[in-house]
């Protein structure tokens, strides 16, 4: 490097910019001239598809927790981490109650009061038929879950114990309910479910609970498989099983 | 999130020199992003074609501005002074130096004070460079020998003629 270059170099760090305006939030104020509905989901597209792309390219080395943030499909916060906490893997042969309330899942109920305690469409996929175990989470929301044992086209999820779990509430982006970690490295795969933007995770990583205080519960982590999420009208889904992308897709069409 | 707004909004701030025709560069761009969001290819990386958009943005402003007034750079307000100098004469010397340096680097056209303050001043590398100014990587490294050399020229006292 030149003198003359070591000096531009020098000059520059003497250099005091003008603090950044908060120009994200200027940003969102300006598109709140668009249609409201159109709005808000294309703001969490474009965030998502960002981060996602962040997410691919880099394997997600730099990412600090802000831009973190960005990927996010409604209620769900993507974080990388460098390394995965650890988490007490399910114990074998336990009861459906048991099952629930080791994977967090909340109050064991029946399809059929899950539907009317939930507030939202409640969905099934038709290809599986009745799931083995519904339960309702209330401490944020109301969260549905359904879990399937597992059987023969659903091998056990070394990590939840469970054959097929599918987990469906309504979200939002400002609080989200769930917190995914993911190591550096991890793939994030975006995928259209539906015509909705959804997010295929093929490797093990955690998932935390928010508290109704706004923290995560990390007592509550679990790590969990494979897993597909997505959005499907106002209500997020996430599939998570031992199962393949084209498989989770599949059970995603099959939701009625 | 907020590291590509420091980038882009400084970015801007080179190429219009004001903070507030920054600012609503950075806006411009980040909206313009956002609805081109479909033309980003994935898997390609996010700062670049970012920093691209905005830098397209700061120019429209810089042009805009230019109709309105010929345009002032106020750089040379963002100087600070550092107290690392052995001594307060030495300190005034070298801020002084650097007042004239910057003077030199204002006084060079758009095209070389971009590719200077891009390499320098915001420390970008040659393909962000390039992306900022709209050009190919080749071009980046022309231009930038180039205004080099007129910065030199510009340094140096004028010869003496006899």
């Amino acid at each position: 490097m030149s003198d003359l270059e070591q000096r531009l170099v020098e000059l520059g760090s003497h250099m005091d910019f003008p603090a950044t305006p908060p120009i994200a939030a200027a940003v969102r104020a300006r598109l709140a001239g668009a249609p409201p509905h159109l709005r808000a989901r294309k703001w969490r597209l474009i965030a998502a598809a960002l981060a996602a792309a962040l997410a691919v390219v880099f394997g997600v080395p730099p990412v600090r927790t802000a831009i973190a943030h960005w990927l996010g499909i409604s209620g769900i916060v993507i974080k990388p981490v460098p390394s995965l906490p650890a988490a007490t893997p399910p114990r074998a042969h336990q009861s459906l109650t048991e099952l629930g309330y080791s994977l967090g899942l909340g109050q064991l109920t029946s399809l059929e009061a899950a539907r009317a305690q939930a507030g939202f469409a409640v969905a099934v996929p038709t290809s599986l038929g009745a799931p083995d175990g519904v339960y309702v989470r209330t401490n944020l929301g109301q969260v549905v879950s359904l879990l399937y044992r597992p059987r023969a086209d659903l091998p056990e999820s070394p990590q939840t114990g469970a054959g097929l779990l599918i987990t469906e509430f309504r979200g939002s982006v400002e609080t989200a309910q769930f917190e995914k970690l993911i190591k550096f490295g991890t793939v994030v795969t975006p995928v259209r479910v539906d015509g909705g933007q959804g997010y295929w995770i093929s490797t093990e990583h955690a998932i935390e609970y928010r508290l109704p205080d706004g923290s995560f519960d990390t007592d509550g982590l679990r790590l969990t498989g494979p897993a597909l999420f997505f959005e499907r009208g106002d209500v997020t889904v996430r599939i998570e099983g031992a199962i393949t992308e084209d498989r989770a897709l599949s059970i995603a069409a099959a939701l009625r | 999130m907020q590291r590509h707004a420091d980038i882009a909004f400084r970015t801007a701030y080179l190429i219009t020199g004001s903070a507030a025709d920054a600012e609503d560069a950075a806006q411009d761009g980040f909206l313009a992003a956002y609805r081109a969001l479909r033309r980003f290819r994935p898997g390609a990386p996010l700062r670049p074609w970012l920093l691209r958009i905005v830098a397209n943005a700061a120019r429209n402003q810089r042009r805009s501005s230019r109709r309105r007034a010929e345009l002032t750079y106020r750089w040379a307000e963002s100087l600070r002074t550092s107290d690392a100098a052995p001594s307060p004469e030495a300190e005034a010397e070298a801020a002084e130096e650097r007042a004239a340096l910057l003077r030199a680097v204002t006084s060079l056209d758009d095209a070389d004070r971009d590719v200077v303050a891009c390499r320098y001043f915001l420390d970008l590398g040659v393909a962000e460079t390039a992306a900022v100014l709209d050009c190919a990587e080749g071009t980046v490294k022309s231009r930038l020998s180039r205004a080099l050399e007129r910065l030199r020229r510009r340094m140096r006292p004028a010869p003496k003629t006899k």
